[in-house]
């Protein structure tokens, strides 16, 4: 156990090394640059009819695997307003279902927990964020990626598609790469 | 000729200017438009511009896409009017910039505020990037704004119509001009001969129903008159000069006879000069050769008296006094004939002379020759005279000597010696209460051997007056009197010109 706890620390450690180390000159961490981006992305998708109760009902953004995530959404996410919708930051524990989401954002790599949530969302119209190396076309419309020491994000058309969101041309123009189905 | 057609000048420069200042301000209210208009086509351009460029980049500064930004910005490259571009992200920093081809920008540090400004020959605008409230950076844009080398193009431009137009003008202008000028130099022509040969009879055509028409009627009118009046005018003229010929020839008659009269007054002076001359010392000499005679018979007279008179009978003395008596009369006729010849003939020697004391002094005098007589004697005090002193005694001696004679019938006999100023003048006189003489033949009184009295009456010669008269005269004064009978008499007399010579004429 010991061991085991030591070497995922070790590269949590690493990978915190890592981003600080990346974004030590623009004075602003990676979660806090993809956080503000989470956060701007509902501006250029169109939920299909219906999927909001009111024009001014509040648009629930779920977070799982990653805390420091939650806390930034959290901090940015307050008082503000999207479309009219209020943002609404929802921690998701291993047992909960998608529910009534409209963003979901699956941090850290995948796993088992992780896969299932995916595959909830992909049935509803969930705009699914991810940061997976390589991307999940299939069930992630998002991908964060970091290219030249920017944060980047990839756009897959597909499950978006699927799940009947529209995603704005302005949007896929600032992707790094859109995969088209 | 010096000017030659100067009205057809003045007509071509009054329609070039007319045309010229309308052109002109035509030519200035189309270019204010004109370039009112450009302003706010290039200002909405880039403001257009701008937004559209705002718009677009909205989305890459959010997500950090440099490389988006940047091509949008490479559209510009369809707007060749668009010369440079940058979007600057929420720091400040350049985010992407754009530059046409071929030029060099340098870009502003920091994006300025909102707001449109003219840099140069640019437009510079700056405008904020805003997403939900959100300020994601600024765009920044510079266009072309070539407003003076439109206004100078369009000047130009305009200058150059104005040429054309005003040379048109003058084109259509110059055969236009005749319908004024050429009924106006029909009046000039005619009016410069006239002046020349003094023809009057010359007369203007009538061309034209305007105020040049009313012109030549009133012109032609006016010679009608002065041809008339010339006419007129020549036969006074002819008149005048015949007058004044005749007049001419009567003054040269006039002065001729002049000239002749005094010719012959000087020689008729000259004559009596000589005359007088002559008399005077026959006068002289007379008198003086009388004189020895004279002493021979009052002195024989005498001498038979004294030697040979004690045998005579009464009657003989009283003859004898009447001889003696006569002779002494003869003697003082002679003295006083001599006294008036020296007085014409000596030298005027003029002096300042004490008047009142020589009055005193020939007062006493009188009145040691008169003793008892009683005489009231009034003399001014301070009086003085400038003469002949001794000349001045005789005149003195007379009228003083005449004013003793004339008194004695009178109770209480006063005479006066004094003088009056009558402006610059001195008037003396002598002053008496005696017999007076009647005014009526007071121009007997200067007379030589005029007298108004008997020798009965009054003893005297007659002599003095004549005498006085012309001592006063020789001082170049006057003499006059005044008088009552009964009443007494006023002698007055001045010792100087009465032309005075005023010293500032």
């Amino acid at each position: 156990m010991k061991g085991l706890l030591g070497k995922k620390f070790f590269l949590m450690l690493c990978g915190l090394l890592f981003t600080v180390r990346v974004f030590a000159q623009s004075g602003v961490s990676e979660i806090q640059i993809k956080a503000a981006y989470l956060l701007k992305f509902p501006t250029y998708v169109e939920w299909p009819e219906g999927t909001f109760n009111a024009p001014d009902s509040p648009m629930v953004v779920g977070v799982i695997g990653s805390d420091a995530m939650a806390a930034n959404l959290e901090v940015i996410g307050q008082d503000l307003v999207v479309n009219g919708h209020p943002v609404e930051i929802k921690r998701l524990l291993p047992g909960d279902t998608v529910g009534d989401l409209h963003m979901l954002f699956v941090g850290g790599m995948t796993s088992t927990v992780v896969s299932g949530f995916l595959q909830q969302a992909v049935r509803r119209p969930v705009l699914t964020v991810s940061e997976t190396t390589p991307p999940r076309p299939e069930d992630s419309v998002i991908n964060f990626s970091i290219s030249d020491n920017k944060v980047r994000f990839d756009v897959a058309m597909d499950p978006a598609q699927r799940m009947g969101l529209k995603l704005s041309s302005r949007l896929l123009q600032v992707a790094q790469v859109v995969i088209r189905p | 000729m010096r000017s030659f057609r100067h009205i057809r000048s003045k007509l071509l420069v009054m329609v070039l200017l007319t045309m010229f200042s309308a052109i002109t301000v035509a030519g200035a209210f189309i270019l204010y438009n004109d370039l009112r208009e450009y302003r706010n086509t290039r200002i909405n351009d880039l403001t257009t511009q701008i937004g559209l460029l705002a718009a677009s980049s909205a989305t890459a500064l959010q997500f950090e896409d440099t490389a988006v930004a940047q091509e949008n910005l490479e559209l510009l490259r369809l707007r060749p009017s668009v010369r440079a571009a940058a979007i600057y992200n929420a720091r400040g920093n350049h985010f992407a910039t754009y530059t046409r081809e071929g030029e060099h920008v340098v870009f502003p540090e920091l994006p300025g505020d909102e707001g449109i400004e003219t840099v140069n020959d640019n437009l510079v605008i700056f405008s904020r990037i805003v997403a939900d409230g959100e300020i994601l950076g600024t765009a920044y844009i510079s266009g072309d704004y070539l407003i003076w080398q439109r206004a100078i193009d369009f000047i130009q431009i305009n200058s150059l119509i104005a040429l054309t137009a005003m040379a048109v003008a003058a084109l259509v202008c110059l055969p236009l001009q005749a319908s004024i000028t050429k009924p106006l130099f029909a009046i000039t022509d005619i009016a410069r001969e006239v002046v020349n040969s003094r023809d009057f009879g010359r007369r203007v055509k009538r061309v034209s129903d305007d105020e040049i028409g009313v012109l030549v009627d009133a012109f032609n009118e006016m010679l009608n008159e002065i041809g008339k009046t010339t006419v007129a005018l020549q036969d006074t003229n002819r008149q005048l000069e015949q007058e004044a010929g005749e007049h001419r020839a009567s003054r040269e008659m006039v002065m001729k006879l002049n000239a002749e009269l005094e010719r012959k007054v000087l020689e008729r002076t000259q004559a009596l000069q000589v005359a007088n001359k002559e008399l005077e010392s026959f006068c002289y000499s007379v008198s003086h050769d009388l004189r020895g005679p004279l002493r021979a018979i009052s002195g024989f007279t005498r001498a038979l008296q004294e030697d040979y008179g004690t045998g005579m009978p009464d009657g003989a003395h009283r003859y004898f006094d009447k001889v003696i008596a006569a002779s002494s009369r003869m003697g003082q006729l002679i003295e006083d004939l001599l006294n008036l010849s020296r007085v014409s003939r000596g030298e005027l020697v003029r002096q300042q002379v004490n008047f009142s004391t020589m009055a005193h002094q020939i007062a006493d005098d009188l009145k040691q020759q008169h003793p008892g007589y009683v005489i009231e004697v009034s003399i001014w005090e301070g009086i003085s005279a400038e003469a002949d002193q001794k000349l001045l005694r005789i005149v003195l001696e007379n009228l003083m000597g005449n004013s003793w004679k004339f008194t004695t019938k009178q109770s209480q006999p006063r005479v006066e010696v004094g003088v009056m100023r009558d402006g610059q003048r001195e008037i003396y006189f002598v002053r008496d209460n005696g017999a007076g003489f009647d005014m009526k033949y007071a121009d007997k009184l200067f007379g030589a051997f005029q007298r108004l009295h008997g020798a009965g009456e009054f003893p005297g010669t007659g002599i003095g007056l004549a005498t006085v008269q012309r001592i006063i005269n020789r001082h170049g004064g006057r003499i006059w009197f005044d008088s009552t009978p009964g009443k007494g008499a006023v002698f007055y007399f001045t010792l100087k010109s009465d032309l005075v010579v005023d010293p500032l004429t």
